[in-house]
């Protein structure tokens, strides 16, 4: 299931649903491009790969840290996300495939309010906000 | 610990411009939210008063958690959120800062009446040489590379540095807060990722609500303080609105991190992890504060290097040099920051950590804070609202120290979200709208002008209004704007 835009007056929110850990994380970074990219990258861009490497205290500490470097990928190389593969293990390992193109949006940061994983009948489900 | 529902919190009106939120739960002390009736039943529903209730839980709280009339709903504090914290056995959270450290606003006199710009082809080169002059707009940096070195005397020494190489002059430095240089900044609490970030930025507006506005002095209220501020009716101003940019996001990131273990480590159960603090003398607690220091100092930096943009581009356009002779900086407010204050609470007086998100400082008049220039009128509190309508000059009151830690509120606050603003916006051609107004617009994107259309935005003349109500700040002089550059 995509992620869910949800209603901030004041900044962005979306609620993340998948199976696991990864799948949120996974969640996480197309919600990322959605808001950053309002154009699709034209045929012939350049190619772009990433990696990051995450330790959290618990499950939602290794969510927000993973987005976080996801979100400093996207902006700092341009990288429109094409395909993302995580692992998660005592941590997570996010790596993020795409091409360049540039960002309509800007995210300042994702935050830590009201992230809270829990149960669902996909798996697992939270709210995150993005600060802009 | 889970956040106090909103179906427990039960406010009290206390007078026209006062409720109180009683404690409940493990709330430490009540809340307090600064609205008239209207402001307040449009945020009766909302997120914000939990956060408020939710900021209450805080160890060492002095006084109540408190929201100005600007109160919306945030992350950990609520955006408008003031609360203090004991210097000794209080906490320090970066979420009661917010990434953008010192975001903050610089308004600028100029010796022009606004009528001198005319309406045409005057007005229209000025406004374009300020976009061309200061990079705004998503992802576009500086062409000032600061060295490593370099970053080090920056993050220490903020705006003082950048007057020394050229940006400005000595004298504004007497406006700002700190005048330009926050003590305690200690660069080896600030990553490699964040002065790598900040080295690229210097000088540049940023996107989302960021501005750079020409205004006209529509409206004086209070003929002293204008005339004490420089203000006198038809006058030209600038207001930039502008903060830490990459560099103070990237210190917030990496300290919040940090906290998150720190509160685990102290034992601080949190109610929402944005919250997340440690002690003010605990390590990480004097290492995040080192770092936010810096970050305030890279933000009054940025606001000074704009500045001197802006003469640079006004010398240029319509003479006087490139020094923009006449161009004086009115005051420099910084809108999300902790400080280190001593306030009269409960009879004595104490050293707190004043966290102010979204909320401004608002000294009165006689306070040895407030530049001389002032001191018999007050420190100026900006105000700004949306951009098609007007922006405030306050000036702080002697009930704001007592009552809300010397603060007021710092802008008009969002009514709908980006999402709905800019749905609202398809189809339209806010362009041509905004020049209908008599406003012209520079950006680099549409996305950003439709977000923060001014239908996005509550009139900020009702804040204003509240605020005075309330006697946090009284009213100086209204601006109304004449072109504005966004991200």
């Amino acid at each position: 299931m995509p992620f869910e835009t949800l209603e901030h007056t004041g900044d962005l929110a979306v609620r993340l649903s998948a199976p696991d850990l990864a799948g949120l994380i996974t969640e996480g970074v197309w919600a990322l491009r959605a808001f950053l990219f309002e154009v699709s990258p034209a045929a012939g861009a350049e190619a772009l790969r990433r990696r990051a490497r995450v330790q959290g205290i618990d499950p939602e500490d290794t969510l927000v840290q993973a987005l976080s470097e996801a979100l400093y990928i996207l902006q700092e190389a341009d990288l429109y996300p094409l395909d993302v593969s995580v692992v998660v293990d005592a941590g997570a390992e996010v790596e993020i495939s795409g091409v360049r193109q540039r960002r309509t949006d800007e995210i300042k940061a994702v935050t830590y309010h009201g992230v809270a994983i829990e149960r669902s009948d996909l798996g697992l489900e939270t709210t995150v906000v993005f600060d802009v | 610990m889970k956040p106090i529902p909103l179906e427990h919190i039960h406010p009290e009106r206390i007078d026209g411009f006062r409720w109180r939120l009683p404690r409940v739960g493990p709330m430490r002390t009540d809340g307090l939210v600064f609205a008239d009736d209207a402001l307040f039943e449009a945020i009766r529903r909302d997120p914000a008063l939990v956060q408020v209730c939710n900021v209450a839980t805080l160890p060492g709280i002095v006084g109540p958690s408190m929201a100005m009339p600007d109160i919306h709903w945030g992350y950990g504090f609520p955006i408008g959120g003031v609360a203090a914290f004991d210097a000794d056995e209080g906490v320090i959270s970066p979420g009661g800062v917010g990434f953008d450290i010192s975001c903050g606003v610089r308004l600028l006199r100029t010796a022009l009446p606004a009528e001198a710009l005319g309406s045409g082809e005057r007005r229209e080169r000025l406004v374009d040489a300020l976009f061309r002059a200061v990079p705004s707009g998503v992802g576009r940096g500086s062409e000032l590379r600061i060295a490593k070195r370099d970053m080090k005397r920056l993050m220490t020494r903020g705006a003082e540095w950048t007057v020394e190489q050229g940006f400005g002059r000595a004298e504004d430095l007497e406006f700002l807060e700190e005048r330009g240089r926050m003590a305690g900044a200690d660069p080896a609490h600030v990553s490699e990722r964040a002065v790598e970030r900040g080295s690229r930025q210097l000088g540049t507006l940023g996107s989302g609500n960021h501005f750079l506005e020409l205004e006209r002095v529509d409206a004086v209220y209070d003929p002293v303080a204008a005339k004490a501020f420089g203000l006198e009716e038809g006058g030209l101003t600038v207001s930039i609105h502008t903060g830490s940019r990459g560099f103070g996001y990237q210190v917030c990131q990496d300290h919040l991190r940090g906290m998150v273990r720190a509160a685990a480590k102290y034992g601080i159960d949190l109610p929402d992890r944005q919250l997340c603090c440690a002690p003010v003398g605990s390590p990480e607690g004097m290492a995040y504060l080192g770092a936010m220091a810096c970050g305030v100092n890279y933000a009054l930096a940025n606001r000074q290097v704009i500045t001197h943009r802006v003469r640079e581009a006004f010398g240029r356009v319509l003479g006087g040099g490139q020094s923009g002779d006449g161009i004086e900086v009115v005051y420099d407010v910084c809108h999300n920051v902790a400080k280190l204050e001593t306030h009269e609470t409960g009879g004595e007086r104490r050293r707190v950590w004043v966290h102010r998100k979204g909320a401004t400082r608002a000294l009165p008049a006689g306070h040895p804070d407030v530049p001389e220039r002032y001191r018999a009128v007050g420190q100026p509190v900006l105000v700004p609202g949306d951009m098609g309508r007007y922006s405030f000059v306050l000036c702080g009151t002697e009930r704001a120290r007592t009552e809300a830690f010397a603060s007021s509120a710092h802008g008009a606050g969002r009514r709908l979200s980006r999402t709905k603003a800019k749905r609202l916006a398809r189809g339209r051609e806010l362009y041509a709208e905004m020049a209908e107004r008599g406003v012209l617009v520079r950006s680099e994107g549409r996305s950003t002008v439709a977000e923060e259309m001014p239908e996005a935005y509550k009139d900020v003349a009702d804040v204003v209004e509240a605020v005075e109500g309330a006697s946090l700040a009284r009213k100086v002089a209204r601006l109304v704007p004449m072109a504005v550059v966004k991200g």
